[in-house]
């Protein structure tokens, strides 16, 4: 299995989720790419790099069977549209990973979405996303409306 | 019409590019701060983050980019790169659009507080976030 890990591009690390997907990836049983940000955590056996082109991770996305990721809402919306399922983790205030908990208020929000799976670093990661493979989730359910809203917000006088 | 499209990169940016069919027939100058996963084509300024001197240095750059530019109209996914565009955009006399980040579910981010006071429209992406504002912003559909 083709396992793609993110912690977004956001100036602060993701260690505690790089820590705990250790034991899962020393395993080396399934394949890890991981776009690692600031954090400095090295997973072993995974083909790691801070960050990705665009191009890339549109690439790498494409080949994944899994997505790992922190829940920042650039990757919450692409794992739906590309049709991947996706364990989120989270970035919380009290471990210094983000300025506040929003990323706790999108998980409550996107919580029963198909495909979707939600973690703590303190589970085990390895089971939880063993529950999702081969689930797929939905697109985005109101992007329609939203482009359409801006577009004529746009051509009022 | 002249659009300004500004947003910080990563997962704001990825946003608004999202919603590039709304503009598509529009001149468009898309902002982003510097940072990995930027689209080509676009014009990238300093980040600014949680650091208040890269804020004013910000104002100054974007008073330039607006005046040069002549916007019809400033669009933004966020974050705090907003304020700058806004703040000038306004005062060179665009219609001004913020649309707070998606993550934002049921608080309202410190630049979404701040321009919802400002901008001619601010949307929320959920309608479970309408109550942060306190009557100034609308939902019209989100992203995610």
């Amino acid at each position: 299995m083709r396992v793609l890990v993110t912690v977004g591009t956001h100036q602060r690390g993701f260690d505690a989720l790089l820590n705990s997907l250790e034991p899962w990836a020393s395993k080396g049983r399934d394949s890890f790419v991981v776009q690692a940000g600031a954090s400095t955590t090295v997973l072993p056996g995974a083909r790691q790099q801070a960050w990705f082109t665009r191009e890339e991770f549109a690439k790498e996305l494409a080949l994944a069977d899994l997505v790992v990721a922190h829940l920042g809402c650039g990757i919450a919306r692409e794992v739906q549209v590309a049709g991947k399922p996706c364990l989120f983790v989270p970035r919380r205030q009290e471990r210094g990973e983000h300025i506040d908990d929003h990323q706790e208020e999108l998980r409550e929000a996107l919580g029963g979405r198909t495909g979707l799976g939600f973690a703590s670093p303190d589970d085990d990661l390895e089971a939880m996303a063993g529950c999702l493979v081969g689930t797929r989730p939905l697109p985005p359910p109101w992007q329609s409306d939203l482009v359409r809203a801006v577009r004529s917000w746009l051509t009022q006088s | 019409m002249n659009i300004l499209l500004v947003a910080s990169h990563g997962g704001h940016c990825a946003e608004l590019l999202s919603l590039r069919e709304a503009w598509e027939g529009h001149k468009q100058l898309m902002v982003v701060t510097q940072g990995a996963g930027n689209p080509p084509g676009v014009l990238e300024v300093d980040p600014i983050g949680e650091d208040l001197w890269s804020l004013l240095k910000a104002f100054v750059r974007f008073r330039r980019i607006v005046a040069e530019f002549q916007p019809d109209a400033v669009v933004s996914t966020g974050a705090e790169v907003a304020l700058p565009a806004m703040f000038w955009g306004r005062l060179y006399g665009a219609r001004t659009l913020y649309i707070e980040c998606s993550a934002r579910v049921r608080s309202a981010s410190l630049t979404g507080r701040i321009l919802s006071r400002w901008v001619t429209a601010c949307w929320v992406q959920w309608p479970t976030a309408l109550g942060a504002f306190k009557g100034r912003a609308r939902f019209h559909g989100g992203t995610v």
